[in-house]
């Protein structure tokens, strides 16, 4: 598509007099031989048909531009150009720094931009790797009590959907990892299993590896069917097609292995070792177990609102006849590329936007380079003119020349694309959607190939029309004075445009990034609410099959926690089911006496069992009241602790110890007030919570235990391990991790942006600069005699290098004058990326101003020194 | 003339002819001179200016859109393919026969 929508565009770039039916049919032509040459030959045919064309048409385009016919004479063979690049090869070769000073920044621009592209391109572009991915929807089940939107939904109700609606061709649903005991390797690990109910295979377009995947509602008595995937098929078994067939070797129900899903099956949750039918859990027959993901392909000529309304009414009759799990629930239905995006879309376009703004910056800066240097040629080129050679003759020498240096920049660039690529897989967004899909492929070095071309050609372009009337001025440099001449008004205006332009696209990446950086101090500032230096994390979780009764696991984890106690060094410990920044977390809903709320609405509380000594083990100060103690045991008075929020939610002129709250006909007893933590982000405001003694809460086998203890928390791995391992043997120590890493994680993505869009304004900043000074140095060299002759005629140095400084810091003033609105407008839809900061604050956006202003001033310094050095006599007589 | 305006001209002299079409019989006189669409189009553009070709006519019955724009050969042009063709049996009967001396056969 790319090769015919430049095709079509290459119609603005010719003549007038040249866009006419002509130029659509060639377009048409090429459309059909593309399509020839990819069915007969492969669509490698196809794409350097496509590139040979795309570079011809923009080359010939050019051409008639600068030589007023839209080529040499028809039919003339191609041994001129042969001529041409001999010429051109020689015009590099004569200026090494240039050569390498253009090719290294355009493969720089180029590299960022095409690798940023292709994160976009893939992401947010492409369609998805399903059949019919247009009809693919989710179908959510909504809690609008709670403002939630997104929740899954219960097998049995999930089946009810499916018998009932008509407007889906296909349901299914899945759920995310479940994690049980692996004891196919030497110690016992954890490995996570992922549920499917309906067809989502065929949702998904879903192939198998080896093997085959078990059809919808296909039942094994003996025991369920399960594909495992790629990854833990290679890693875990080996690679080895004889598992097909075998059990896997789990804790509890042992699934058997029919095939291997390959791990770019997109849609399905990362992380989940091996798939099995939804039926083969417990509670997949419980009405209110919602753990369903529900996924649809619509039936062809369905839209998404009639889908919506139609699953209304369902839900509407579902909640009426069940109403203890199904009242106050709505639906939603959502395209599933919206619901793929959703957070990622703003953070995707900013950055495409930024590599797009860099690669023009880098563009227009060595368009002045270039420029630049066709007037210090001035004396070969009046040298070549003399000769014979025309005005387009000499233009086509010199788009050829940066032609050349497009193609190596370009190739360069995609090298530096592949391995930006890598480090943006690998450092960047963790929730980044289709990560599998995104690649260097050949669609995206056509696109570098023909950015290489474009921004080659772009470079030259306006150069080659200046070089014609350099060579026809005669432009002569001017001996040991240095001076430059043959430079006209419009040569000056065009390179002043440029250097202008340039500050301007660097002053909107500089607030963007100025912005991102006083977001992210911000956010690193923030108070977690705990104190996670020297701290060690693991998670425990104890199989149902032997530790199936509250008593036992708590009597399993007091010893635990006893014995990790007992290590050198340790200060506290403690356990809970809900860790800052880890996955688990649990909510309720809860009533205060004498507080009523609105009619429709409910209370939500999120609620966090915990064990032993944890908040001292966390870090967490009792603000006021008193932490958990032994009197507070299985057949005690409820109790719990309470977040600073809830406090002052319900008591905000204190109070909240000694009071208490009503969870279902449980009277809960408030005895401690500690501060707010932070759960999902530094970022996330804290939700109203209540922790619970695990004794009390009656639920949770599995919890986070907690170790503070002396010096480096990382030397307590081994002993814990084999305190856990003298305990029980085939129980594992999973997910071990220093709090502070756990911490450091939440700022690996927003350090990631500070770091890439400082990275883009800093390189834009550094070319507008070089620009800016290109520009000056220019002025100051084509003007050595008139300054001279000022100096000569009374003026003070001092003055002279004040004028030059003044006529670079207008340079500045111009572009940060055009660059600030243009990055208020933009910065104004970027509210989503920044912290505790206006994106458009004014602080912010005056700081860079100045800034900015000042390093041009600066950058014009260089050149005034030079001018205030001009000896008068010298100058006059060059 | 160049050869490729000739092999255009000798092309369409055979029969009204669609870009495609063109290009498909030029790869089948030499598939190592294939032009690019490019110099194809301005080949054609040129044949237009100088009277020799001009775009025909297409009815479109069945109404599925616009059909490729053929191209036609003008008595002009039949006029100036023979004038060419002419010129290059001329140049033809030049070339020596037999009694080429040795040293200027090309080793042939």
């Amino acid at each position: 598509m790319i090769g015919a929508r430049l095709l079509r565009l290459s119609r603005r770039i010719y003549p007038r007099r040249l866009r006419d039916a002509l130029h659509d049919d060639m377009v048409e032509v090429f459309v059909r031989e593309r399509r020839r040459l990819r069915e007969r030959r492969g669509w490698w045919a196809a794409v350097l048909f496509s590139a040979r064309t795309t570079l011809s048409v923009l080359v010939d385009a050019a051409r008639a531009r600068l030589t007023g016919v839209s080529s040499s004479k028809p039919g003339r063979p191609p041994g001129g150009l042969g001529h041409d690049l001999g010429h051109a090869w020689t015009g590099l070769r004569s200026g090494p720094g240039y050569v390498a000073t253009v090719v290294i920044t355009l493969a720089l621009g180029i590299g960022v931009a095409a690798a940023m592209f292709s994160v976009v391109d893939h992401v947010l572009l492409e369609p998805l790797p399903h059949p019919a991915p247009e009809r693919i929807v989710r179908v959510w089940r909504t809690l609008p009590q709670f403002d939630w939107m997104r929740s899954p939904v219960s097998a049995p109700n999930l089946e009810d959907w499916r018998e009932q609606a008509s407007s889906f061709e296909l349901l299914a649903g899945y759920s995310g990892a479940r994690r049980g005991t692996y004891l196919g390797d030497e110690f016992p690990t954890r490995i996570a299993a992922g549920h499917v109910a309906g067809p989502l295979w065929s949702i998904l377009g879903a192939r198998t590896l080896v093997g085959r995947l078990p059809d919808v509602g296909e039942v094994d008595a003996a025991a369920p069917l399960a594909v495992v995937a790629e990854r833990f098929w290679r890693e875990r078994l080996g690679g080895d097609t004889g598992v097909l067939g075998s059990l896997l070797e789990v804790e509890g129900v042992r699934p058997r292995i029919v095939g291997v899903l390959p791990d770019e099956v997109g849609m399905l949750p990362r992380g989940v070792d091996y798939w099995m039918p939804a039926a083969a859990t417990p509670s997949s027959e419980e009405r209110g177990a919602n753990f369903l993901q529900a996924v649809a392909r619509l039936r062809p000529g369905v839209e998404a609102a009639a889908a919506q309304a139609e699953m209304e009414g369902i839900v509407g009759s579902l909640a009426e006849r069940y109403p203890d799990t199904s009242a106050g629930s709505g639906v939603w239905i959502e395209p599933h590329r919206d619901f793929l995006v959703r957070d990622i879309r703003t953070l995707l376009t900013m950055f495409g936007g930024c590599a797009a703004l860099t690669l023009i910056v880098v563009c227009a800066s060595l368009t002045g380079l270039t420029l630049t240097r066709v007037y210090s040629r001035g004396r070969e080129l009046a040298v070549r003119a003399a000769l014979g050679a025309t005005t387009g003759r000499i233009a086509r020498q010199l788009l050829i020349e940066s032609a050349l240096l497009g193609l190596a920049g370009g190739a360069l660039g995609a090298g530096i694309a592949h391995g930006l690529l890598r480090a943006f897989l690998a450092y960047g967004p963790e929730g980044l959607p289709r990560r599998a899909e995104i690649a260097v492929d050949p669609g995206i070095l056509l696109y570098t190939a023909v950015a290489a071309i474009v921004a080659g050609l772009l470079i030259g372009l306006m150069p080659a029309r200046r070089a014609a009337h350099v060579a026809r001025r005669g432009g002569l440099s001017g001996g040991q004075t240095g001076a430059i001449e043959g430079i006209a008004p419009r040569g000056y205006r065009a390179l002043r445009t440029l250097a202008a332009g340039q500050v301007a696209l660097s002053t909107v990446l500089l607030v963007g990034a100025a912005l991102l950086g006083n977001s992210f101090l911000r956010l690193a500032a923030v108070d977690p609410g705990f104190d996670a230096r020297g701290r060690l994390t693991a998670h425990v979780a104890l199989p149902e099959s032997r530790y199936g009764d509250p008593e036992s696991a708590g009597i399993f984890f007091e010893e635990l926690l006893e014995r990790t106690a007992a290590l050198p060094g340790v200060i506290a410990t403690g356990a809970t089911w809900a860790l800052p920044f880890r996955p688990t977390y649990g909510s309720g809903v809860y009533e205060v006496d004498g507080q009523p709320v609105p009619e429709g609405t409910e209370l939500l509380i999120g609620l966090v069992p915990v064990r032993g000594d944890y908040f001292r083990a966390m870090g967490i100060p009792i603000l006021e009241g008193r932490a958990f103690g032994a009197a507070d045991g299985a057949g005690s008075a409820p109790v719990a602790i309470v977040n600073q929020t809830m406090a002052s939610r319900h008591w905000p002129e204190g109070g909240a110890v000694g009071s208490g709250f009503r969870r279902g006909e449980q009277e809960v007893r408030i005895v401690g007030v500690v501060p707010d933590v932070k759960r999902e982000s530094l970022a996330a405001d804290s939700l109203a919570e209540a922790y619970l003694p695990h004794v009390q809460a009656g639920w949770a086998s599995e919890l986070y235990v907690v170790i503070h203890a002396e010096g480096e928390p990382g030397r307590l791995v081994t002993p814990l391990r084999e305190a856990l391992r003298g305990m029980d043997p085939e129980l594992p120590a999973t997910s071990i991790a220093p709090m502070e890493e756990l911490v450091g994680r939440t700022l690996t993505e927003p350090r990631f942006r500070m770091v890439l869009v400082g990275g883009f304004a800093l390189f834009a900043a550094l070319l507008s600069l070089l620009g800016v000074y290109g520009v000056i140095r220019l002025v100051v060299a084509s003007r050595t005699p008139e300054i001279g002759l000022r100096m000569a005629l009374g003026a003070d140095r001092a003055g002279t290098a004040a004028r030059v400084v003044v006529s670079g810091l207008r340079l500045g003033l111009l572009g940060v004058g055009i660059g600030v609105p243009v990055a208020w407008a933009v910065a104004g839809t970027a509210d989503s990326l920044v912290f505790e900061i206006s994106p458009t604050d004014p602080a912010t956006f005056v700081a860079v101003a100045i800034a900015l202003v000042a390093v041009v001033g600066l950058a014009s310094w260089l050149p005034a020194l030079r001018a205030s050095r001009i000896d008068p006599v010298i100058a006059l007589r060059g | 003339m160049q050869t490729l305006t000739y092999r255009v001209l000798a092309i369409l002299g055979a029969g009204d002819a669609d870009g495609t079409e063109l290009l498909q019989r030029l790869r089948e006189l030499d598939a190592d001179a294939e032009p690019s669409l490019p110099t194809l189009y301005r080949t054609l553009r040129d044949g237009i200016d100088r009277g020799w070709v001009e775009i025909a006519e297409v009815e479109d019955p069945a109404g599925r859109g616009r059909p490729p724009r053929r191209y036609r050969l003008t008595a002009e042009g039949v006029a100036a393919v023979r004038a060419e063709a002419e010129r290059l049996r001329e140049l033809a009967e030049l070339a020596p026969g037999d009694d080429l001396p040795a040293h200027a056969g090309g080793g042939g």
